[in-house]
């Protein structure tokens, strides 16, 4: 079980070459701003296609630059985390957080109550009915890391994850996300500026330059 | 500070405002004792838009002989002009397509019933139709087959007249098969640029419509005179220029024009 | 995320200048309150020419905005996400019916789809006998034609305010092009698309030059109620004031309940 990623991405304003290979491990990716962490997880998730070269994912193509063959996003089970732009702005945090499960299928109801018990086990009942814009940034941040393993996702890609979050929030969130993605048999990335973070969550880290 | 400055600027655009209001109010002046007077001045007709090609003329050959004198034009259906002057809308003379609408305003008071209304001219209705004549229409009896007949609103003296007509010939078209215009201009509109069949307007605004329309005449057992009256209004800033007019309009030279859109003899 | 505290105390001239612009827009509304004669407003509006009148504008105004969602969303989704050449110029034309006098917007609907010679309407008359002007088909055809630029505005400017990234986040939760459309884009799209219903349907209701040019005057047929109040000013004022009242109170009514729920985000 491999993900296999060797190609380059061009964006006009600069030009992104990587070659990763990763087996079920959870990866830092590190790096000095700008030079492309976050287009890195654009192109494992499907929101940016490759110039050149290739992405195989359990020796299937997912891109492929050459022949043009494309698995968009939707299809790719991920899990996402943006920087920002975490949550969607019309829908309570319960929703939000159901969304991925009523994507794959699952009833609003039943997709409801499984969110409920995340809120719950979560501690974060007193918000489960608010709308994002009244949240903070780390609550949004919160919201958004518990919505990110409610499904069964395949691959998981945070950018950035507990930078909302105060200092000492953050060691319990590191070890949920140690756990949460140690459970999953996948492949997992974290951007991240924290070595905390690296040291705390990651077997690997790769960084760019 | 800025408040200040604002009060300013509004001081200034309220003269400038007010000032150009003041441009455009007729203005008589003549001397006293003198033998001669010199017209000279503005002022505003309201015609019944059957008049549009006809007075414009008469006033080029009126403003030829008086050249200070501005003529500006006000043309509507009789009746909404009427309307528009009892509401207060400013003009020295009132041409209407019949003499009822000066009766209104002759007991509204804008008319001083002396001397006026004055008749000036007389016009017919003819049907207008599609050039070419395609659903040959030869009388008005034969307007039953047409799909949609154009007339003025039944308030408007066209459509009254056209609807005198209808009753003439003994026919009787449903409501449903005629569009209502506002004057008889747009009435031959929806003939000549529009999807109507045919019209019944004046006779003078088929003629003036011959390259777009086609003129299929009404005898004069199914047709109406249609007597058109003009007036001095009572609030006419400049009644020398404004009565001038009125009696170019029933001299000779005024008459001879009029008959050469095709109004009749008074 | 910050939220924007409102101004509460302006400059005194903006101040007197918001005054008068408001007093400019209700002294006239206002004013034509006083002339009704309120005992008789019920027998007037039920008067069967009056009633066919206001029947007729319901139904073909609400067609006419029908028509030009049908018409406009495909537009502005082009417009506002689709780059090709010469989309400015696109663009222009279809704003045209907005600043065009309404007449002339009239005698260009003849020029296409009159039966006698529009481009269209000729070749649809002479092969099918379908004739357009002069009929309620005609009065939807002529409101849809000034009310479209409104809606295509709305729809353009609210599908280029929305941030990509929700798009792109939904995505990535699993949704497909099809649901990513109805749950986020459209949702999303929500307060600028009933913004540019309101508006379209407003301009429809009340259009009055390129109705009575294209599709005549006929009474139970294509008088509008506009065009009906025209006529009625000067037969009858009392029911023409009636009848303002009623498109006065419809319109009043629309936009008192676009409150700011469906116009976006509350402070």
């Amino acid at each position: 079980m491999t993900l296999r990623l060797d190609g380059s991405v061009n964006l006009g304003a600069f030009t992104l070459k990587c070659e990763i290979a990763s087996e079920n491990e959870i990866i830092a990716i590190t790096g000095s701003n700008g030079v492309g962490k976050t287009t890195l997880l654009r192109v494992l998730a499907g929101l940016v296609k490759l110039t050149t070269g290739s992405l195989l994912i359990d020796d299937q193509i997912i891109d492929d630059a050459a022949t043009d063959e494309f698995v968009p996003a939707h299809q790719r089970n991920l899990s996402m985390v943006f920087q920002n732009e975490t949550l969607l702005p019309f829908l309570t945090v319960r929703d939000n957080i159901a969304f991925p499960l009523r994507m794959s299928g699952m009833s609003r109801s039943q997709s409801r109550e499984l969110a409920s018990d995340a809120i719950l086990s979560h501690g974060i009942s007193n918000l489960a009915n608010l709308l994002p814009r009244d949240l903070s940034g780390g609550q949004s941040q919160r919201v958004a890391l518990i919505r990110a393993f409610i499904g069964a996702p395949k691959i998981v890609l945070l950018d950035e994850p507990l930078s909302a979050l105060d200092e000492n929030a953050r060691p319990e969130l590191r070890k949920f996300l140690r756990e949460k993605m140690s459970k999953i048999s996948g492949y997992k990335f974290v951007v991240t500026h924290d070595r905390q973070d690296v040291e705390k969550i990651c077997d690997r880290e790769i960084r760019l330059d | 500070m800025q408040f200040r400055r604002l009060l300013i600027a509004l001081a200034l655009a309220v003269s400038v405002i007010a000032s150009l209001a003041g441009v455009g109010q007729g203005e008589a002046a003549y001397q006293l004792g003198a033998p001669e007077k010199v017209l000279q001045g503005t002022i505003t007709v309201s015609a019944a838009s059957s008049l549009s090609e006809s007075f414009v003329e008469i006033a080029k050959e009126f403003q030829k002989e008086n050249p200070k004198v501005k003529i500006r034009f006000n043309f509507g259906s009789s009746s909404s002009l009427v309307a528009q002057i009892q509401a207060g809308a400013p003009s020295d003379v009132i041409a209407s397509a019949d003499l009822s609408n000066i009766e209104k305003l002759i007991k509204s008071g804008e008319v001083t019933s002396s001397g006026y209304p004055k008749i000036f001219a007389r016009n017919q209705m003819a049907i207008a139709v599609k050039p070419g004549n395609p659903l040959r229409v030869k009388t008005v009896g034969d307007l039953r087959n047409v799909k949609f007949l154009s007339l003025c609103g039944l308030t408007v003296p066209c459509g009254q007249y056209a609807a005198t007509v209808l009753k003439l010939a003994r026919l009787n078209i449903n409501e449903s098969k005629i569009t209502r215009a506002v004057d008889a201009k747009s009435a031959l509109n929806a003939v000549s640029i529009g999807d109507a069949d045919a019209s019944i307007v004046y006779l003078t605004d088929v003629l003036s419509a011959k390259k777009s329309v086609a003129l299929v005449k009404i005898p004069r057992a199914l047709n109406v005179d249609a007597i058109y009256g003009v007036a001095l209004l009572r609030n006419s800033a400049n009644r020398e220029v404004a009565v001038a007019f009125i009696n170019y309009l029933v001299s000779a030279k005024g008459q001879e024009l009029l008959q050469s859109f095709g109004f009749i003899k008074i | 995320m910050t939220k924007r505290r409102p101004i509460s105390r302006p400059p005194v001239f903006i101040f007197v200048g918001a005054i008068f612009g408001v007093m400019y827009i209700c002294l006239p509304l206002v004013s034509l309150l006083r002339k009704i004669s309120w005992g008789s407003l019920l027998s007037q509006l039920t008067d069967g020419p009056t009633l066919s009148a206001l029947r007729l504008s319901l139904v073909t105004s609400i067609a006419a905005t029908v028509l030009a969602l049908i018409l406009g969303l495909p537009l502005a989704w082009v417009l506002a996400r689709v780059s090709f050449r010469g989309s400015y110029l696109v663009r222009a034309f279809v704003m045209l019916p907005m600043v065009l006098p309404p007449v002339v917007g009239g005698v260009a609907l003849l020029a296409a789809y009159g039966k006698s010679n529009g481009l269209i309407g000729a070749l649809l008359f002479d092969n099918f006998g379908v004739q357009l002007t002069f009929s309620p088909i005609g009065v939807v055809i002529a409101e849809a034609f000034v009310a479209l630029p409104f809606l295509v505005m709305a729809v353009e400017g609210g599908l280029r305010a929305i941030d990509s990234r929700y798009e792109e986040l939904a995505s990535t939760m699993g949704a497909n092009e099809i649901t990513k459309f109805y749950r986020v884009t459209l949702r999303l799209l929500r307060p600028s698309l009933v913004a540019g219903i309101a508006v379209a349907w407003a301009r429809a209701l009340g259009e009055f030059g390129a109705t009575i040019t294209f599709a005549g005057n006929i009474q139970g047929r294509t008088q509008t109620t506009p065009l009906a109040v025209y006529l009625l000013l000067e037969s009858d004022p009392q029911a023409a004031y009636s009848l303002s009242f009623v498109l006065l109170v419809v319109c009043v009514l629309v936009l008192i309940s676009m409150r700011d729920r469906w116009l976006g985000s509350k402070r």
